[in-house]
Order: structure tokens, then sequence, then C-alpha cells
């Protein structure tokens, strides 16, 4: 997974799966990664900027998932 | 701690441009997530289920956020817990602005307080604009949207104490 594009594609497939509103999912990840410097390849991030991302992204899906749930 | 509504038009300094520019984007935009939302960076996406006596669960950290700065690199998985365990007066003196906005206020804040930072002997002031909104994220229920921002008194005090820092170094 080191495209850019690649992942963003996949993650946005996942989630938009996931619940109704995951396609927001796709501009959501592609705003956090544009806040690291230009850097567009998944090799270009240290392991904790990798960390910070899916950390992030986990948090951000379990939350709109439980708002699903209501 | 002292927490005072300020009309967003009154908040100044760049502290208080930036929470101006959130709000305009949020009401142009019916309050809508976009990939152009400005100030991204800084903000904090939190949970709309906000009980007033804790801070709600938070699912986005920005990697600019004062709240990121203040816990100095505590970046678990369950944010909203590293914040209560590390001070649960401050957790229940701020939750109360989440829940006003997860009924639909738009929240807008001045919070002066004082802390003692590790090692030191004396309190210091700390103060701080803060928005909370909020902001539809695609699912069925909104999040809400927090950017918290030292204000340029808290700035200035922030330059005196790395100015200080520096030359007790030399």
């Amino acid at each position: 997974m080191t495209d850019l594009q690649t992942f963003l594609d996949n993650e946005a497939e996942a989630y938009a799966d996931m619940f109704e509103g995951g396609y927001v999912i796709r501009g959501f990840i592609r705003s956090i990664i544009e806040g690291y410097d230009g850097k567009s390849d998944w090799r270009e991030f240290t392991p904790e900027e990798r960390s910070e991302i899916i950390l992030n992204c986990h948090r951000i899906v379990e939350l709109l998932r439980r708002a699903e749930e209501g | 701690m002292h927490i005072k509504r300020v009309d967003p038009a009154n908040m100044t300094g760049l502290a208080g441009q930036h929470i101006q520019e959130l709000d305009a984007y949020l009401r142009q935009t019916d309050s809508a997530f976009r990939p152009d939302m400005p100030q991204f960076h800084r903000v904090v996406f939190t949970s709309i289920k906000a009980s007033g006596d804790h801070i709600p669960q938070i699912g986005y950290v920005g990697k600019n956020s004062y709240i990121k700065e203040v816990m100095e690199g505590q970046f678990g998985s369950d944010f909203a817990s590293a914040i209560r365990n590390q001070d649960p007066q401050f957790d229940q003196a701020v939750a109360g602005g989440f829940a006003r906005a997860a009924q639909g206020d738009r929240v807008f804040e001045l919070v002066e307080m004082e802390v003692t930072p590790p090692g030191a002997l004396t309190n210091i002031p700390v103060s701080y604009y803060r928005l909370i909104e909020r902001l539809w994220l695609g699912a069925p229920q909104p999040v809400l949207v927090n950017l918290t921002l030292p204000t340029s008194a808290q700035f200035h005090e922030h330059l005196f104490l790395l100015d200080r820092a520096h030359l007790t170094a030399n």
C-alpha cells in the first residue's frame, strides 16, 4: 500500500460499505494526509506519522459507526 | 477556572481570526464537512453524545491542535480518557460547552485558568478561545468540531517562557 491514490480508493471503498456517510471519509483522509508537507507516498511518512494517521482514521470510523447505531 | 461567552467578532489576534474563519465556513456550508475546511489541522472532532459531565469521545485530533500540544504526545486510541485521567477537573469544567453545542448552540468562549507545569512552583495563567459547533460528516448524526487556540496574551506568555528557557540554557 504505497500509492496514495490506491490507499484512498481502498479506504473509501471499505468505509462506504460500513455506514451511510462512508464516502465523506475519502475527503477526510485526504485532508489529513495533505497536512504532512506534501508527502504523497506512504513510504515517505515516518512510523509516528503513519500511526497518527491510522489512529485518526480508526477513531473517526468508530465515532461514525456509533453515531449510525444511534 | 473562568469560562466566558464571547462574540467571535470580539475575539482578538490571530486566534480570533482563525475562529472567525472557521465559523464563517461552517455557516457557508451549512456545517457540512468538505476537504477544503479551514483550520482542519488545528481542530478536534468529538462525538455528539455529550453529557456535560465529561469531554465526549474524541474521533479526530488535528496534528497541530492545541490539545495535542498540551497532552505532549499522549496519543492513544481513547484520547478523551487520557485527558480525563490527566486532569479530571479540567475535563469537568470544559465539558459543558460540548453539551450545549450538541444541542445546536454555536459555542464561542474564552477559557481562563491557572496551571502548574511539572516541576514549577508557581501557577501560570492560561487563556484560550474555543469554538464548538456541530459538523455533518456524512453519518445520520453530526459530530462536534472544536477549535481551541491560545489567546494572544497566552501566546506572549509562551514566547516569554521560551525566551527565559533560552537564557537559562546559556
